[in-house]
């Protein structure tokens, strides 16, 4: 199926329509039931709104935060106090501020209220934490929880201090809870398939390749956790409507691991993932609480009081889908992607397919005096000299050659034009404008977009939507991205992949998927690193006509690193030979083939003295 | 001594070698040659165990290479020199080459130091001191403390100044000399050729020629055919 | 005078139980890349251990202790992380978190899940003259320890064969196989260490606080990570350091902090390393690097 947009109609429908059909579907159990298993259900409920809001996060972003059960406290803390009735509130948290010790809202506004507020703390958590490294952010929303439960557990005038709250409203019956969870699945799956999650998946897939498309990662992550924040406070002021009470504990590391483990069994990724993870485990878990009580097992052979195996229980089950299955029971797809992947054993972009008309890409190619251009860049490390004064120079609409032996700096020179690294000294010019210390995504909204010589793919994101997130990492809102995803995968002969895994593209294709990826962030200065690497003679041959093709088309200078000189001569007017950091000679192709020093430096002494007799 | 049948290796998903056909007799010096990204260090990582092969054979002295980790390779006898050397630069250099030391290990050390006094000297330097050349030297150093029945170089001229290389392949042709096993992959095709007895072109996974030193120097036609039409 | 001297010494012997849990989690992170959050149990266990055999004499039950730490450690190394060991760090720290999770509550279901009570041997309760200061004997005990303990790694990192391996498989540890290091033991080792360290720690704070309780370890593993991080990433020297400073800096808030606000010092000492974490994203002894953000 190839597919305008980025997924089937069909398959976005049962995407949506299965989990909300899940959650029906337990509500009527609850509803139907003992009110003993009205409260069970209405629990596991909240319990999914929590792991819906981790999902948002950790789902998208494929980084662990422990923290957002502080957000539940939060959220959980304050709808109670505001539903308390003013005289219980005096009484259990005497120093709380008059507005809210007074107050004795109704369920809704107290959960709007407390979601609003949870999510106002994530967002002023979220600032300094997403700026912490990857690897640090786990550890930083873990003591972030503990800080809450620390200021909660003595904050005895304020939130009763560590023997908690009692006598709240016991306003949640399975049927507002199940709204509210439905709710929290559409929110879920509308972020996951806005311009704003996928920008954050591609920084899930690949950090780098995400950064030289434009996106802001500190910024992404900060959506994505403060809308986690925000429906994890939901859950948490619902939660405590149901039981009634609340202390520090309800919301810290018991119910953090429960949470997590929900999530990681039914497969972080997707929406569906949530909601199965979450019944499964919700009912392993309430089988192996009756085992606790001594209930007998299938009536076979009754098991005496064991407290605390629910939990152990829970552990193995996390642990062994950790082992054994990683990816959670739903594989980290939603409903409407479950099936097997069709692999599409064509390699090759089929020919006849030609581009309808001949038009610019996303934006219009226009004559801009300047072009971008090196002047001095050196860069040395761990003592190697790797850039020795290089200079360049490409003109707007131009293409340029870079070639060299391995190791002469050609990558290195490439990732200091494109913002990656900074040179020790010398600077960039991007018409007219000192963009040295210009980060890649600053530089890629400047029109300056690269490609990597390890393709760099989002392997989790189809094609489409690997190309498509290109143009949404320059801002472009979805549907518009999507277009130009779809002009570009046609005009590179890959519209028939559409809808396959970037990741089991054959090489060929990644090859071209990573350049659709450039290209819909609509350059005007391409950076292409060997993007014939490892292709066999047909493979190169086609894509030197689609590059030729799509230059034309899109109007953009190129600089092309490449050791296929067949590639270099037929696209690039000028040939720049860099060794050991230094420009060996700049001109044309057939000068600087024919130079001596040149083959020297390529093919050694044997082949300048012409082949042997 | 080493023959691969049928090799496939797939790295992140996509296949990069596609059956590739290859042996090795002892005291045989052989080169592979290609353009980037044809694999050549993708069969050489499948070889020491550090990838997985999907399909195929690697045999070494008759025993099956497939799924044994990288330190019984190892000490199997098959020793690699890297890619950009690797040496371990928070160590000395002392410490670099007792990491691979074997038993006791103090004859062979003192062979080697014979080999490259400029180890001897910097002994107690922290690795990461040393000089692209002198870190080329370490790299090789340790893999001969190895005492391998064969010698796998990756690119060891990548990196580095025509006069260091120099210096490097001496110690290679005092080393092919007395007769070692080795296999020697280089962008660098004239070189290697001239070096090696016997080489191949591996380009697109799969080998495309290959031939006596003089075969291949007989004919470049059939090098720029399958090179990636270079110069 | 006296009195700051002898906060001082109060806030160093924190510091070097926090230096002895955080080096025990710096360990497995640079030979293996995982952070650890069983190293909490690591510690619980052992502290337990003291308490089943509280009957016993002291130096045997000690002997368990720290048999048990290394006995769980290398277990759940085999059992729980070398399935995982190729697998994304995200994978690897969820997976420690059931361990975790598993051996917490097997503690709860067999002991209780209250906190118990456990007697410390007279001799640790009291405190020493010396000169003008008086120190309590536990604290000179877990200074002692510290120094003797980062001494006797320091020289197995550095003096001994297992040592060079680990440091080596630190750096790189492809390459390390490639020379013939075996992985399994590296990693073994790398473990049996951190769960020797973690049962003196675990020891030293029973000996503190006189309770076990199946939680203990919740708070020192995070210690323990957070001083790892603000100490930089993979070096057993930040890790001290970071250690270190966690422990003065806590020790002394509790002595000098306003009555009002001593319930909250963890919460300021546990937001305090995120504000440096953001200042200086690669730790106080993380390299700062120039190199290619590729």
């Amino acid at each position: 199926m190839t597919g305008r947009g980025l997924r089937s109609p069909a398959s976005a429908v049962v995407s949506s329509v299965v989990p909300l059909l899940l959650v029906a579907l337990a509500t009527a159990v609850g509803a139907s039931g003992t009110p003993s298993l009205e409260g069970t259900v209405t629990l596991m409920l909240c319990n999914l709104i929590i792991v819906l809001g981790l999902q948002v996060f950790i789902g998208n972003s494929g980084v662990y935060s422990f923290g957002q059960l502080g957000f539940a406290a939060v959220g959980g803390y304050l709808a109670a106090l505001l539903t308390i009735s003013a005289a219980f509130t005096a009484l259990q948290a005497p120093d709380l501020p008059k507005l809210i010790a007074d107050a004795q809202l109704d369920p809704l506004p107290s959960t709007l209220i407390a979601a609003a507020a949870s999510g106002l703390l994530a967002a002023v958590v979220g600032l300094p934490l997403m700026r912490t490294s990857t690897l640090a952010i786990p550890i930083s929303t873990f003591a972030f929880l503990i800080v809450v439960y620390n200021v909660l557990a003595n904050w005895d005038p304020v939130t009763g201090g560590s023997s908690g709250l009692v006598s709240i409203p016991r306003t949640t019956d399975v049927t507002s809870a199940g709204f509210w969870a439905g709710a929290a699945i559409v929110v879920a799956l509308a972020f996951k398939w806005s311009a704003s999650g996928y920008r954050l998946q591609a920084t899930r897939e690949d950090e780098v390749a995400a950064r030289s498309i434009g996106i802001g990662l500190m910024r992404e992550r900060l959506l994505a956790f403060t809308i986690s924040g925000t429906l994890c406070g939901v859950g948490g002021a619902l939660a405590v409507h149901q039981s009634g009470v609340l202390s520090p504990t309800t919301f810290y590391f018991a119910a953090s691991v429960t949470t997590v483990t929900m999530l990681v069994v039914g497969g972080a990724r997707s929406v569906l993932g949530a909601v199965v993870g979450t019944l499964a485990v919700a009912t392993i878990n309430e089988l192996l609480r009756n085992v606790e009580e001594g209930a007998s097992v299938l009536g076979l052979f009754s098991i005496g009081e064991t407290p605390g195996l629910a939990a152990i229980g829970l552990g193995l089950i996390l642990l062994m889908t950790m082992i054994a299955l990683p990816e959670g029971l739903s594989r980290g797809r939603e409903a409407g992607e479950l099936g097997p992947i069709r692999r599409r054993l064509r390699p090759r972009a089929p020919s006849a397919s030609r581009p309808a008309a001949d038009q610019p890409g996303s934006r219009p190619a226009h004559e801009s005096a300047g072009g971008l251009r090196a002047e001095g860049v050196s860069l040395a490390f761990s003592g190697l000299h790797v850039l020795r004064e290089v200079e360049l120079e490409l003109p707007p609409g131009e293409a340029l050659g870079l070639i060299g032996p391995n190791g002469a700096g050609k990558t290195t020179l490439v990732n200091v034009l494109s913002g990656f690294q900074d040179p020790d000294s010398g600077s960039v010019f991007l018409d007219e404008l000192d963009v040295t210390t210009w980060s890649p995504a600053r530089l890629v909204r400047a029109g300056l977009g690269r490609t990597f010589q390890a393709g760099l793919p989002f392997a989790g994101l189809t094609v489409m939507e690997s190309v498509a997130v290109g143009a949404m990492g320059v801002g472009v809102g979805r549907r518009r991205a999507v277009k130009i995803a779809a002009d570009v995968l046609e005009r590179l002969g890959l519209s028939g992949q559409a809808q396959s895994p970037a990741g089991l593209q054959p090489p060929g294709n990644q090859r071209l998927l990573g350049i659709a990826r450039a290209l819909a962030t609509g350059p005007r200065y391409l950076l292409l690193d060997e993007p014939a690497a490892g292709l066999d003679d047909e493979e190169c041959r086609e894509l030197v006509a689609i590059l030729r093709k799509a230059i034309q088309d899109f109007g953009c200078a190129i600089l092309l690193i490449e050791h296929d000189m067949n590639v270099v001569m037929d696209l690039c007017s000028r040939v720049q030979v860099l060794d050991d950091g230094e420009t060996v000679v700049v001109g044309t192709p057939e000068e600087v083939q024919a130079h001596p020093a040149v083959v020297e430096a390529y093919l050694g002494t044997s082949y300048a003295a012409g082949p042997h007799a | 001594m080493l023959e691969l049948r049928g090799l496939k290796v797939a790295y992140g998903g996509v296949e990069v070698l596609h059956g590739v056909e290859m042996s090795l007799g002892e005291g045989e010096v052989v080169g592979i040659v290609g353009p980037n990204g044809a694999g050549k260090s993708s069969l050489l990582r499948a070889i020491c165990g550090l990838t997985r092969s999907n399909a195929g054979e690697i045999s070494f002295e008759g025993r099956s290479l497939r799924g044994l980790a990288p330190e019984e390779i190892a000490r199997l006898g098959i020793a690699l020199v890297p890619e950009g050397r690797q040496i371990f630069g928070t160590l000395t250099v002392a410490e670099n080459l007792r990491l691979a030391a074997r038993g006791d290990g103090s004859e062979t050390m003192e062979q080697v130091l014979e080999r490259l006094p400029i180890l001897r000297q910097r002994a107690g330097q922290r690795a990461d001191r040393l000089s692209g050349g002198e870190q080329q030297q370490l790299a090789v150093a340790r893999a001969l403390l190895l005492e391998p029945r064969l010698l796998i170089l990756d690119e060891p001229s990548l990196g580095l100044a025509p006069k260091t290389i120099d210096v490097i392949y001496r110690l290679l042709e005092e080393l092919r000399a007395e007769g070692a096993t080795m296999l020697l992959v280089e962008q660098n095709a004239a070189r290697t050729i001239d070096f090696c007895q016997r080489s191949l072109v591996l380009a697109g996974g799969k080998v495309r020629a290959s031939g006596s030193r003089e075969e291949l120097q007989r004919n470049p036609e059939v090098l720029s055919a399958y090179m990636g039409r270079q110069l | 005078m006296t009195d700051l001297a002898q906060s001082l010494i109060d806030a160093l012997a924190l510091g070097g139980l926090y230096a002895l849990i955080a080096v025990g989690i710096a360990l497995t992170y640079t030979v293996m890349g995982m952070m650890n959050f069983a190293q909490g149990e690591f510690i619980m266990l052992p502290a337990y251990a003291l308490f089943v055999l509280a009957g016993l004499p002291f130096a045997v039950a000690v002997s368990a202790a720290l048999a048990t730490g290394i006995a769980i450690a290398v277990l759940a190394e085999r059992v729980a992380f070398r399935p995982v060991r190729n697998a994304d760090l995200a994978a690897q720290l969820v997976t420690s978190l059931a361990v975790a999770t598993i051996l917490q509550s097997v503690v709860s279901a067999t002991v209780d899940v209250r906190s118990q009570s456990v007697a410390t041997p007279v001799l640790l309760s009291e405190s020493s003259q010396i000169g003008a200061l008086s120190i309590p004997n536990l604290e000179i005990l877990t200074l002692a320890l510290t120094v003797i303990v980062l001494g006797g790694l320091g020289w197995l990192l550095y003096r001994t064969r297992v040592g060079l391996e680990m440091r080596a498989a630190a750096e790189n540890f492809e390459m390390a196989r490639l020379l013939g290091v075996r992985a399994d033991r590296v990693i073994m080792v790398a473990f049996a260490i951190s769960g020797a360290l973690a049962a003196i720690a675990g020891v030293l704070i029973v000996m503190q606080t006189g309770q076990v309780s199946p939680t203990m370890g919740l708070t020192p593993v995070l210690v323990g990570f957070i001083a790892v991080v603000i100490g930089g990433f993979g070096r057993i020297l930040g890790a001290v350091i970071g250690g270190l400073v966690l422990g003065v800096l806590s020790s002394l808030l509790g002595t000098y902090l306003p009555d009002g606000l001593v319930p909250f010092r963890d919460a300021i000492v546990f937001s305090l390393p995120v504000a440096i974490l953001i200042v200086r994203p690669q730790g106080l002894l993380g390299a700062a690097t120039g190199e290619a953000r590729i």
